[in-house]
Order: C-alpha cells, then structure tokens, then sequence
C-alpha cells in the first residue's frame, strides 16, 4: 500500500517527498543504544521530527535508517530541582514551556522556548532535539550555552556528560558520536541573574535572523554577573565570556549599556547569507543587546 | 524494498479505525488524504510553516505534513471533519466562520479551525490563540480581519469555563 506512485519516472523527478529509509521504533534504551551501535553512521535519530521531517521532505536529507526514539520509555522526564532543571531528550517542547515548575526556577527557558516556531510545532518538538540538532539559529542552544548547562549522552558503550561550551562544535554539528544518544540536558539558574531573551526575525515563529540570552545580576547597580549569548551570528551559539568579565564591578548605568552593545557590534563575525549580510546581524546584534540590557535595568528600578 | 522500509500502524481516525501497512517514508498527511482518502486534510508547504495540514493527534495541534505515518501508530486523529457530526448543526466556531465572512477561498481553514479548538479546549487564553496559535498560519486571502472577528464571537462558546 503506497500513497505515492511507483512510476520510476514520476519518483525520479519527485523531490518533495522523502525518499526511502529504514524505520525503528525501539520502545527501550538499550534497543535505541544497539541500533545506533550497529547503524550510527547511516541513520538519523528522530524525536520531535519538527526538523527533521521537512529536511526529508525536501530531500536535504537522505539517510538510510531513521530511529524514532520517541517511545523509548524513561526518556521523556521532566525534574526540577531547587534551581536546576533537567530535561529527559525526548520531553516535548511545549510541555517545558507551560510547566510552573521550570517557569518558576528557570524562567529564561520558556521564554526562549515561546520563540521557537510555533505551538503546533512545539507540541510535537523536543528540547533534546533542538539540543542534538544545532541548528545555529536555535535559541536552546544558547540557553545552554548562557547557563552552563550539560548534555548527557549515552552509547551502548555507557555514558559521559558533556559541558554546553564543548558540545556544539560547528553548524548542525555537536559533540555527539554516531553511536551516542543525547538523553538529557541539564541547566541550572545562574545565581541572582534575571534574564531577557531578544529575537529578531521577519515574522514570529520564522529562523532568527539575530538573537541573544541577556542576563544580568545586580547588587545595589553594580554588576556582579553578566551573560551575553548570541545565536544566529555563527556556527552555533556564540557566548562572549571575556567581554561579560570586562564589565563585572561595573556601574550599570545606560552609558555602560552602550559601551557593552559596542562591544558585542565588535565582536562578533556573524555570516552574510540570504537572509542578511554580515553587517546587518552585526548592528542587530548591538541594537537588541541594547534593548535588552535597558529593559533588564528597568525591571531592576521596578523590583528594586 | 525490504520490510523495514514498511510500517505497520493502527490509528483511530475521527472515530473509525485503521489498520495500515504503508512505506515507512509515508507522511501521515499522504497517508489520511491518499490512503484513506479524508481528503478535508490540506497539504500547503510540506515543511511545516504554513499550518494548512494542521490536525489534532490525541487532541494537540500537531503539522501533518511533518509527521511520519509510522509515528502515529496508536494514534487518536482528528480532523477538521471529525469535529462536526454528520446532519448536526455547525459548531460555534465553525458557525462563527460562516457568519462572520471568515474565509474565501477556504485552503487554511481547516488547519485554522483545528488549531484554535485544540489550543482553546487546552486551556490557552483568547490573546494567545490570537497570538501565537494564529500565528502559525499563514492565510494568503483574508488578512485575518474576519478570522479574528469569528475567533472572538465563538470564544466564550470554545473555550472551558475557567479560562474565559
């Protein structure tokens, strides 16, 4: 039974649907973790399918197996802690997104969640999945990145924690051996720091152009932690420790503000593509650093 | 072909269920539309942005066209069809969209109708169906004017009491 057509005619100049693949289903870990012992370098791990489904629809990607790994059992909890939270790789976005719980402790994560695509898409997505992904325009990434967070995986060989400033290595490409698996992430709450997350893309919901992970934490106005996490301005998320230790001990006061988003213009060597040059994300970057940095100030005035 | 690249599912499909064997490539979108034939399923992008093939699978809103046939294995779908009953008469949301001019040439709407009921039913509030849920369709006719006056009209009668 087939919805599409066997004329070899008609399949070879068809480049909208996927093209065939093997497909499993293990609904335990160690299955999960044998498959991609034996099959890792020509299969693909499938959680959400957010992203991956429409780089096989459009042919971008044509592996030889896809593993589902979304019925593998235990791998979808969510745990908070005082001030941690640790996210099973398959626990779906949405569902991160609405918890009390992580909004409580970790507010920055749904608020960076509340930009990635839209609730259609986050229902089905999952934060492991963005995570393993990489893509360089994701927001979870940074999240990551701005938090110090850690990604555990697992092989059938055991498993190893891995620090989010190691993970992402390049554009889709992580720290991730072909036979490993990401079954968790795990990020706490910096200290005292309130966070602002800033995107800016066309519409709502689209690939960010530029964005950033802003946090700041203030004792009376002096700056006692900074961090300053970018995405969409290289090969994955771009976190700027030494200009954020520049200015630890500082007064904040909006001059400082404009000496930090002068900083980050400086910085940061974000790509040109199709969708912006170099310069643009360069200014866009400093401009939403402003942004965010004065409204991180203002919530400060307000709670005092 | 060897057998894995075929999937064997089971899926309620508005109430009547589905016993399939399908290429494991299968789009679930391909497979309600071509297979068994609910042809009220729309495939826009393929890729996920538009939200025309938008269904509910266990009740959420979910992009059809970016979910693998064999990932709905016990699946609940619902589709823009399942949420009338055959001779009844038109839902308050559906019947808001009538009244209130909110479609023209009809392509998004099922994907639209469907999201707002999920996302309403679940407990999201008027602004954020406005917002967000909205948001994840694209309606090339309309401008949205009137897809916002029907919402809004239909809103008490859709949404559970508490999340008024």
């Amino acid at each position: 039974m087939s919805a599409y057509p066997r004329n070899d005619a008609i399949a070879a100049s068809v480049d909208v649907k996927p093209a065939s693949f093997r497909f499993s289903r293990p609904t335990d870990l160690d299955e999960a973790l044998a498959l991609l012992a034996e099959h890792g370098d020509e299969a693909v791990v499938m959680a959400g399918g957010q992203s991956l489904t429409p780089l096989l629809n459009l042919r971008m990607a044509r592996p030889e197996m896809v593993v589902d790994v979304s019925r593998v059992s235990g791998l979808d909890a969510l745990a908070v802690d005082r001030d941690a939270v640790t996210i099973g790789a398959t626990c779906r976005a949405r569902r991160v997104e609405l918890d009390a719980e992580v909004r409580a402790v970790l507010p920055v994560l749904p608020e960076a969640l509340g930009y990635v695509g839209h609730p259609q898409i986050r229902n089905r997505s999952t934060v492991g999945g963005m995570v393993a992904f990489a893509d360089p325009a994701a927001e979870i990434p940074a999240v990551l990145r701005a938090c110090d967070g850690t990604v555990e995986l697992r092989s059938a060989n055991g498993s190893r924690q891995v620090a989010a400033t190691d993970f992402f290595v390049g554009v889709y490409q992580t720290a991730r051996a072909d036979d490993e698996l990401v079954t968790s992430v795990r990020l706490a709450a910096p200290p005292r720091h309130r966070f602002v997350v800033t995107e800016h893309a066309r519409r709502h919901g689209d690939f960010a152009i530029t964005g950033g992970i802003f946090g700041l934490a203030l004792e009376q106005r002096i700056i006692r932690g900074l961090r300053l996490c970018f995405f969409g301005v290289g090969h994955g998320p771009v976190r700027l420790e030494a200009l954020e230790q520049r200015f630890i001990g500082e007064e904040f006061d909006d001059r400082l503000i404009v000496e930090i988003a002068g900083g980050v213009g400086h910085l940061l060597t974000p790509p040109s593509d199709v969708h912006a040059s170099a310069a643009y994300r360069q200014h866009t970057a400093a401009v939403i650093t402003k942004r965010s940095l004065r409204a991180l100030a203002h919530e400060g005035a307000t709670h005092g | 072909m060897d057998d894995e690249q075929f999937v064997e599912i089971a899926l309620t499909v508005n109430g009547a269920r589905h016993e399939v064997r399908c290429e494991a490539r299968t789009l679930l979108s391909d497979l309600l539309r071509d297979e068994l034939d609910y042809k009220e399923v729309r495939v826009g992008c393929e890729h996920g942005v538009c939200g025309a093939c938008t269904i509910m699978v266990d009740g959420e809103a979910v992009r059809s066209c970016i979910m693998l046939a064999g990932c709905a294995d016990g699946a609940e779908i619902t589709t823009v069809a399942g949420l009338v009953r055959e001779g009844e008469e038109l839902p308050p949301l559906q019947r808001a969209f009538t009244e209130h001019h909110g479609f023209q040439c009809g392509f998004c709407t099922a994907g639209i109708l469907v999201s707002v009921l999920a996302e309403a039913k679940a407990g999201r509030s008027k602004e954020e169906v406005l917002a967000d849920t909205l948001g994840g369709h694209i309606c090339r006719c309309t401008g949205y004017v009137n897809i916002r006056r029907a919402i809004n009209a239909a809103w008490d009668e859709i949404a559970p009491e508490a999340a008024a």
